[in-house]
């Protein structure tokens, strides 16, 4: 690479390749259009597989991640992923070694669970059917508080397969890919990852069953209407 | 794909609305990540440079970490600090057991505690009597010797392997030049001589403690008045070389010194053993006190009635009569003759220090602890300095 070339002129509706071909090539600039586009993800992500208990590594895991793009910068080659997928498998793969490294068991062959999954807590009994549609904000931030709370209970595989694929919208190819496993693995996962934050948010239970014991609350709640749990 | 894995709306929707959604890396963070991301193209930009030192220290090997911790600033301050202070010590030691060559015009060292090692010291080639023991060790006072002795344990230095090795070999140094000397004493006394030729002493032993030697007299020390107890320098040296001066020139006039220690020992009835001068250890004495300022003394000089201050008048008196007397005391028994001789005492804050006889042959010394001390003389020295 020649130092004196200019670099190319980047623009911040470029895709992340060419983001990263330019800060490859010396922009600085490019690298700090593919933060702000993708920290935000990055953090939470790592802060959800982390759980409660590492939040304090969150930092770590999430600045190491980011310095290992730096320093990666000439070595990056777009091998069938985005820069997305490989941002977030690199972030999988640190917060991995972070956890073993704090003596917590990390259960990475988790695709056939032998014993059914009893969540902790009262499942919540306001889980929507698929068909209903709820636009109540303190509905939704109440069931991301809950769902939090699943995640809490998840293997980290299925953990990563189902925030992988349901927040940052990667697919089961992809997935499997960048988490250099079988499609049908990454398939269980996902399906596992699924069915375990379905019973636990109460999806399902019977909605029927539940409506005695909360015959005053309607299944559409109100906007601004506290449910009652 | 089926239908229970595609995306969960609902569980999307609770994803988006969870309370960490709004969770951003804290600003500490995002600066370091963009801070390395822009340093990490400063050396693609501009011309490679070295890396600084520090940076190649975690590369290098790690006899050459240790060689460049050892040479920074704070590791050199305390390598210089060693050294400087070695050096010193061995300055000192080599000081305290270098061996002195006498030399008749040459400025005798001041006595300092470590002369007590300094047996082997190489002979003057003057023949003269010698002096055996530190002038200060053997003052006639009584408690002297004790705090002499003392003094001289406390300022001897600890001997070290390496100053026994240093007095080893000197000592095997000297003991090869008093063999030397010997032989060719040995030699000449067994050739032809004149038998006018005056009897010349052998050399003093040069190793006061080899046992194999000739006996001989003890090694030679100053004798030339010095300064109280003190660091030689080039003042007191001056003056001890013009005091040499006299002497030398009255050596040769005066007769020989076993000639008159051989006629004293005719007369005392026993061979004379030879002794250190008290005149130079009493000098010495009163010179001491009277830079400590801590001690007065008092003397009846020759002729004089009653007890006097002993001042500088006094001491150059001494001093001469010193320089007189060089190198023939030796320690004798008889009492002498008290007829037709001039009487001096000395006091030491009012005690009895020594007296001197000067008697019509010689100088007797009278120490306090009854030892006696003879010089021989001849008249001429003796009437000059019987006047004060």
């Amino acid at each position: 690479m020649n130092p004196h070339a200019l670099p190319p002129a980047v623009h911040a509706d470029d895709d992340d390749l060419a983001l990263m071909s330019a800060f490859a090539a010396g922009d600085a600039q490019a690298f700090e259009w593919l933060y702000r586009r993708h920290h935000a993800a990055l953090y939470r992500f790592v802060r959800r597989l982390l759980g409660r208990d590492g939040t304090a590594q969150a930092d770590e895991v999430f600045q190491d991640t980011w310095l290992r793009v730096v320093h990666a910068k000439e070595r990056y080659v777009a091998q069938g992923a985005s820069f997305r997928t490989w941002l977030f498998t690199l972030a999988h793969h640190r917060a991995i070694d972070v956890l073993r490294r704090s003596g917590r068991e990390v259960v990475l062959v988790a695709d056939d669970d032998a014993e059914p999954f009893v969540p902790d807590g009262t499942p919540w009994s306001l889980w929507p059917r698929p068909e209903e549609a709820i636009d109540d904000l303190v509905f939704w931030r109440r069931a991301g508080a809950k769902l939090l709370d699943c995640l809490e209970q998840l293997p980290i595989a299925q953990k990563t397969a189902f925030l992988l694929h349901h927040e940052d919208g990667i697919s089961l190819d992809e997935l499997a890919r960048a988490l250099d496993i079988g499609f049908e693995t990454a398939k269980s996962r996902l399906r596992y990852a699924l069915a375990k934050l379905r019973t636990c948010m109460g999806a399902y239970l019977d909605a029927a069953a539940l409506r005695p014991r909360h015959a005053n609350v309607p299944l559409r709640l109100a906007r601004d209407e506290e449910p009652t749990p | 794909m089926s239908e229970d894995l595609a995306h969960d709306a609902h569980l999307r929707a609770a994803l988006r609305h969870a309370p960490d959604h709004a969770l951003v890396p804290p600003s500490s963070v995002s600066q370091a990540i963009l801070g390395a991301a822009r340093q990490a193209h400063r050396p693609a930009r501009a011309t490679p440079a070295p890396p600084p030192p520090r940076m190649r220290a975690a590369h290098a090997p790690m006899w050459r970490t240790w060689l460049r911790q050892l040479t920074s600033p704070r590791w050199a301050g305390g390598w210089a600090a060693a050294l400087v202070a070695a050096l010193g010590l061995g300055l000192w030691l080599d000081l305290e057991v270098q061996p002195v060559v006498e030399h008749p015009s040459a400025v005798a060292p001041a006595p300092g505690p470590a002369r007590a090692n300094a047996g082997a010291l190489p002979e003057t080639p003057v023949p003269r009597a010698v002096e055996p023991r530190d002038p200060v060790a053997a003052s006639v006072d009584e408690r002297a010797p004790q705090e002499s002795a003392s003094a001289l344990r406390k300022s001897a230095p600890v001997p070290t392997a390496k100053a026994e090795r240093q007095a080893m070999a000197r000592n095997e140094t000297a003991r090869t030049v008093t063999q030397q000397r010997a032989d060719s004493t040995r030699s000449e006394t067994q050739g032809p001589r004149n038998p006018d030729a005056p009897v010349t002493p052998a050399p003093a032993p040069v190793g006061g403690t080899d046992s194999t030697s000739a006996p001989m007299p003890p090694p030679a020390t100053a004798q030339l008045p010095a300064a109280p107890p003190a660091p030689a320098d080039s003042g007191v040296g001056a003056q001890r070389a013009a005091a040499a001066q006299p002497e030398l020139q009255a050596r040769a006039s005066t007769p020989s010194v076993d000639e008159l220690r051989l006629s004293a020992a005719s007369r005392g009835g026993g061979a004379p053993q030879p002794a250190a001068s008290p005149l130079l250890t009493l000098l010495q004495r009163v010179r001491a006190d009277s830079a400590a300022g801590s001690v007065r003394w008092t003397w009846v000089s020759p002729g004089g009635a009653a007890p006097v201050p002993f001042d500088d008048a006094g001491q150059a008196w001494l001093q001469r009569l010193m320089q007189a007397a060089r190198g023939r005391w030796s320690d004798v028994a008889e009492r002498g003759e008290t007829a037709e001789a001039t009487e001096v005492r000395w006091w030491r804050d009012g005690w009895p220090h020594a007296t001197l006889r000067i008697e019509a042959d010689g100088l007797r010394w009278f120490d306090a602890n009854g030892r006696i001390r003879y010089a021989p003389l001849d008249a001429s020295t003796l009437q000059r300095v019987r006047g004060y």
